[in-house]
């Protein structure tokens, strides 16, 4: 037999023991069915989760706001009323976490991912909101840290059922349905986590840190934005930055979930707009041979929507695939940078896929 | 030939889809199972691959090759990120085994294997596709939406990956 034919062979071979080891069809179509039924619901519970954040205008100048005129133009967003119970239902310190069209609000607790493995828990950290991300697949011993290393949490999406979990000590994790998205808040303080539920609520259109919960982009990933007036070179000052984080469909799954970004309140709008501004003109970097194009353009792309003083503008940037890389502001594309990168991470959390290898490549850290 | 009595079934427009995945169900596990290496994500590529099956499978079940549609829905599941998200996993240097294994593997399976587990996803579907499947390297690219040329690069490439491992394996014994 020729060297080739027998690699070949010994593939068929291998292959089709190791087959034997895939595990037993059971009840396959009920489980597709009743998947698809919740998805629906969660779908028509507007549940498509928008993330945000917003870079909270800190300018010291602040002069006007948007253009009226711009309000009806396609990737122009409108600025969000502010709901009247916001005032009355968050403690002052607290801040407003928005996930899948929910908001809810939260400590100044810090940002981690949900499902975090509990024997991971290195303790260092303080208590934290999660949403889902790459987390280490490994199976702890406990299903919470020990009480040294215990920390509260609030998850995003965390597919578990609903009800309150007790542990030792009074810890409790208990996991609400508010729209449509899981949360889970995991404290050993009640009143803490009935304050936060307490506050929690399905968002309508645009949340409070000015994205809204569905955007185009995530059914068009090659969309570029409307440029208005001739983008960001003529915006203005920028008052405020909403740094809007969604999920890029797959044409071929029907999730419709965005991901959300982290809020943030720091200032620092006129170095991130000049971050942008410093970018290169062109498009990359790409390498488009090492994706599906189903794929190519990632699967998640951040919509910054810059409050200028003479209008609004949105400005895409796109770093999670192989290809279309780059900060577009429908006038002038720019290549996607390690400052922007840095930018966006600095404004809260780990915000960007570490899977992403053009994002490993350009922060190193990652 | 269950797949070509499926198939043809199907064609005829006269399956229902209940009917056609338990049919097709364990072969797609199978399948799942060899591009994924793990039983869960296996069972979730299946399932998410089906989600969107049945959602068109009035449109899906005159298609010519409905197996197909779905085969490329579940590679293409497993590739993309949402599915790294949702079964929060990271990539291991190791293969862990998570099933029992009644008879030990040769040699040669186990090459295979730990082979395929460092295999970037779309390569090692093509190589499930090409080994296990039997499909031409034309047929393997319109599943992964890439061109024949391309697949039989990462063939090829499989190929002698494994080749070299199994000398290598071969010299360590001498």
């Amino acid at each position: 037999m020729p060297e080739d034919d027998r690699i070949e062979e010994i593939f068929r071979t291998a292959l089709s023991r190791k087959a034997e080891a895939a595990p037993p069809e059971r009840g396959l179509a009920r489980l597709v069915r009743t998947r698809l039924v919740r998805r629906r619901r969660r779908r028509v519970a507007g549940a498509t989760v928008a993330c945000v954040a917003v870079i909270a205008g800190v300018m010291a100048v602040v002069q006007g706001s948007g253009s009226d005129s711009d309000r009806g133009r396609p990737d122009v967003v409108q600025r969000p009323d502010r709901p009247t119970t916001e005032s009355t239902k968050k403690p002052d310190n607290w801040r407003w976490e928005s996930y899948g069209g929910v908001e809810v609000a939260v400590p100044r607790w810090n940002y981690g991912r949900t499902g975090q493995p509990p024997c991971l828990m290195t303790g260092a950290q303080g208590p934290y909101v999660g949403r889902p991300g790459t987390v280490e697949t490994i199976g702890c011993a406990d299903p919470i840290p020990p009480l040294g290393k215990r920390k509260p949490y609030l998850w995003f999406d965390n597919p578990v059922p609903t009800g309150a979990r007790t542990y030792d000590h009074g810890w409790v994790a208990e996991t609400r349905i508010i729209g449509s998205v899981p949360i889970t808040v995991f404290s050993d303080d009640a009143e803490e986590r009935r304050q936060i539920f307490e506050t929690a609520r399905v968002v309508d259109r645009v949340d409070l840190h000015g994205c809204p919960i569905n955007h185009p982009i995530s059914e068009e990933p090659t969309r570029r934005p409307e440029p208005v007036d001739g983008g960001l070179e003529t915006v203005g000052i920028v008052q405020s930055v909403s740094i809007c984080r969604y999920h890029v469909v797959d044409p071929l799954s029907s999730y419709r979930l965005m991901h959300p970004l982290i809020a943030s309140d720091r200032a620092g709008v006129g170095a991130f707009v000049r971050t942008i501004r410093s970018a290169p003109e062109g498009t990359g970097p790409n390498s488009p041979e090492h994706c599906l194009l189903d794929v190519a353009y990632g699967d998640e792309a951040i919509v910054l929507i810059l409050h200028g003083e003479r209008h609004d503008q949105q400005v895409f940037v796109r770093y999670s695939g192989c290809d279309g890389h780059g900060i577009d502001d429908g006038t002038t594309q720019r290549e996607l940078t390690g400052d922007m990168l840095w930018a966006l991470t600095e404004q809260r959390g780990p915000p960007l896929a570490i899977t992403d290898s053009t994002v490993a490549d350009l922060v190193p850290i990652f | 030939m269950e797949r070509v009595a499926a198939s043809s079934a199907v064609s005829a427009g006269e399956v229902t889809f209940e009917e056609w995945v338990a049919a097709r169900g364990q072969s797609l596990l199978r399948f799942a199972y060899l591009v994924t290496g793990d039983p869960i994500a296996a069972e979730d590529a299946v399932q998410e691959g089906l989600v969107s099956a049945c959602a068109r499978w009035p449109r899906i079940r005159t298609a010519d090759d409905p197996e197909a549609y779905v085969r490329r829905m579940i590679a293409n599941a497993h590739i993309s990120w949402w599915r790294r998200v949702i079964r929060r996993e990271s990539p291991v240097a190791e293969v862990r085994s998570d099933q029992p294994t009644v008879d030990p593997d040769s040699a040669e399976t186990q090459a295979v294997w730990e082979l395929c587990a460092t295999l970037p996803r779309r390569q090692r579907a093509a190589v499930v596709l090409r080994f296990y499947e039997g499909l031409t390297y034309a047929e393997i690219g319109r599943i992964l939406d890439c061109g024949e040329a391309t697949v039989r690069s990462q063939v090829h490439r499989a190929l002698a990956a494994l080749r070299a491992r199994l000398e290598s394996e071969g010299d360590g014994d001498a």
